[in-house]
């Protein structure tokens, strides 16, 4: 009963919005974009427990991949889909390999450190990837040869939705496997885990890839709906950014970077618009006041509330 | 003669200028009862996290049913049958014990890689796991986070964890290590109903105990072997009784 409705909301959800929001496709594409990359995160971060300050390295190798693919010729959008995740998951094996020797600080530091080398790697090439211009000419071939982009966004906004939902369910299957359950236990506590036979770091290098090939077909996606790419789909920043989206919808609850990266992009699109000289100043501030508000992130919010409730009851 | 199941050759760890634990040669034969006693600070810990690999030692060397493992990591070691527990508790405090113990077995049998079906579809590793939540009369608290049961339950899956790989020999770090007395008598009846396929080492205390259950002693004092014999040997020591007896007495 509960998962027909849970499936039920799933595709009611995309034919509704598009229903009553035809302008606002665009934006939503991302939102759902961004919701995919911080659930590849919350792979990593909430269950596994690795901390990544770096996670857009690979959401940049997707974007750029498939934006490399479609301006040299190669634009059937799927198979270039399939092809930059085995990039992205090839390029993580050996980060992974790396990030998981170090405990949790040194972690964030090799995170932090990859991510500036790619990017700044990523601006120095300009030749190929266009440097601070950004990567121009993709030209991507319509959507099984039948659905081409049009400029209102629908076809970008149903590929962004499947490619979504495809992710949530491959992350909500393997949190739910043998292999989940041993991440989970790696987080809680690693020792004890290696005292019971779990190769402890090659689980987490697993875990690395899996994560990365997702982040990877976000930024594959984006590239290929929005037909740019630029810089700072690669850098700190953005690896700092998504980390929020995951810490304000609530890490290890699988719903949580949807829901934070919807909150998170459109109080940006909102205050941008409201306020467009301070309202980077007007993020920070409810950045401040979320985690001081919910140290859990909203999922952690709702469930304290009902917890509470039953203790009334 | 038979191989022992754990031999360890001039064992010896050093922390800087301190040397913790001081060429022990220690043999411990397949389903024995065997315990490790001496004062605070004589090694004790400090042996057992050589004999698990939480430390490699910094000379000699360790054999578990013939192999050397003295290089051994620590999850190899487990996967060989060498299981222990851990004096302050050390468990996955977000998990529910059965999920902790379906993910052991899982390990033993070696599905810790399978990542595509569930892992609550296992249900050879459910049965088991409710076995062994039986035996350590956790049934009732199966299934809330373990951060929330009291300390005396969590010794008791403490040693369920360690048992559910089935070992061929279980450490044991001081198990009753801060529970009342009356469940620490509840937790040594549920080592002392263990099958001798498992060999246990432990460390204790309480010397009540340690007679009772154990088939023989070895006594530690400044991180080298003092004495080792059965129960009756180790009493009738004068020596130990001044070291160590005598202490535990005045306690």
């Amino acid at each position: 009963m509960k998962a027909a409705l849970i499936v039920a909301g799933w595709i009611a959800a995309p034919v509704l919005y598009m229903a009553l929001f035809p302008d606002s496709l665009v934006l939503a594409s991302q939102i759902l974009l961004m919701g995919l990359f911080a659930l590849s995160l919350d792979l990593l971060v909430g269950y596994a427990g690795v901390a990544s300050l770096g996670h857009a390295v690979f959401f940049g190798i997707g974007a750029y991949g498939a934006g490399l693919l479609a301006a040299n010729g190669w634009g059937e959008p799927l198979s270039a889909l399939v092809l930059t995740m085995l990039v992205a998951a090839i390029f993580a094996l050996p980060v992974g390999l790396l990030v998981v020797r170090g405990g949790s600080l040194g972690r964030l530091m090799i995170t932090l450190g990859i991510a500036t080398l790619v990017s700044e790697a990523a601006n120095r090439a300009s030749g190929i990837t266009g440097g601070a211009d950004g990567l121009q000419g993709m030209d991507v071939w319509p959507l099984l040869g039948l659905f081409s982009y049009d400029l209102q966004g629908r076809t970008g906004f149903v590929y962004a939705w499947i490619v979504l939902t495809l992710g949530f369910l491959a992350v909500r299957s393997i949190v739910a496997s043998p292999f989940g359950l041993s991440l989970q236990a790696i987080r809680e506590n690693p020792v004890r885990a290696a005292a019971l036979g779990t190769p402890v770091r090659a689980r987490l290098t697993f875990a690395f890839v899996l994560s990365a090939a997702l982040a990877g077909a976000a930024g594959a996606v984006m590239a290929q709906t929005t037909q740019v790419v630029a810089l700072n789909s690669l850098g700190v920043h953005l690896s700092a950014d998504v980390l929020v989206m995951l810490l304000i919808g609530g890490v290890g609850r699988l719903y949580g970077g949807l829901i934070g990266a919807a909150i998170f992009m459109v109080v940006h699109h909102w205050l941008s618009d409201l306020d467009p000289v301070y309202w980077q100043i007007w993020i920070g501030l409810i950045l401040i006041g979320a985690a001081l508000a919910a140290p859990d992130g909203i999922l952690g919010a709702i469930e304290k509330l009902r917890s509470r409730k039953q203790v009334a009851w | 003669m038979v191989k022992p199941l754990l031999q360890t050759v001039e064992l010896t760890r050093r922390f800087g200028a301190f040397t913790a634990v001081d060429r022990v040669s220690f043999t411990l034969p397949a389903g024995a009862r065997h315990a490790l006693i001496g004062p605070n600070g004589a090694g004790k810990t400090t042996f057992v996290n050589l004999l698990s690999g939480v430390l490699a030692p910094s000379s000699g060397e360790l054999h578990f049913e013939g192999h050397c493992i003295t290089r051994t990591p620590m999850h190899l070691r487990a996967r060989m049958g060498l299981s222990r527990t851990y004096q302050i508790t050390s468990l996955f405090p977000r998990l529910t014990a059965r999920e902790q113990i379906v993910f052991a077995l899982l390990e033993r049998d070696d599905l810790g890689w399978s990542w595509l079906s569930p892992y609550a579809k296992r249900r050879a590793q459910y049965e088991e796991a409710e076995s062994l939540l039986q035996l350590v009369r956790l049934t009732e608290e199966g299934d809330i986070p373990v951060r929330s049961l009291p300390y005396g339950k969590q010794r008791l899956l403490e040693i369920a964890l360690g048992l559910a790989i089935h070992p061929s020999l279980l450490i044991l770090d001081e198990p009753a290590a801060g529970i009342p007395s009356d469940q620490s008598a509840e937790l040594f009846e549920v080592i002392a109903g263990l099958s001798r396929e498992t060999a246990i080492l432990f460390i204790e205390h309480d010397m009540d105990i340690v007679f009772r259950f154990a088939e023989r002693i070895t006594v530690l004092v400044n991180g080298g072997v003092f004495c080792e014999g059965t129960p009756a040997d180790i009493a009738a020591d004068a020596d130990v009784r001044r070291i160590y007896l005598g202490d535990a007495e005045n306690v």
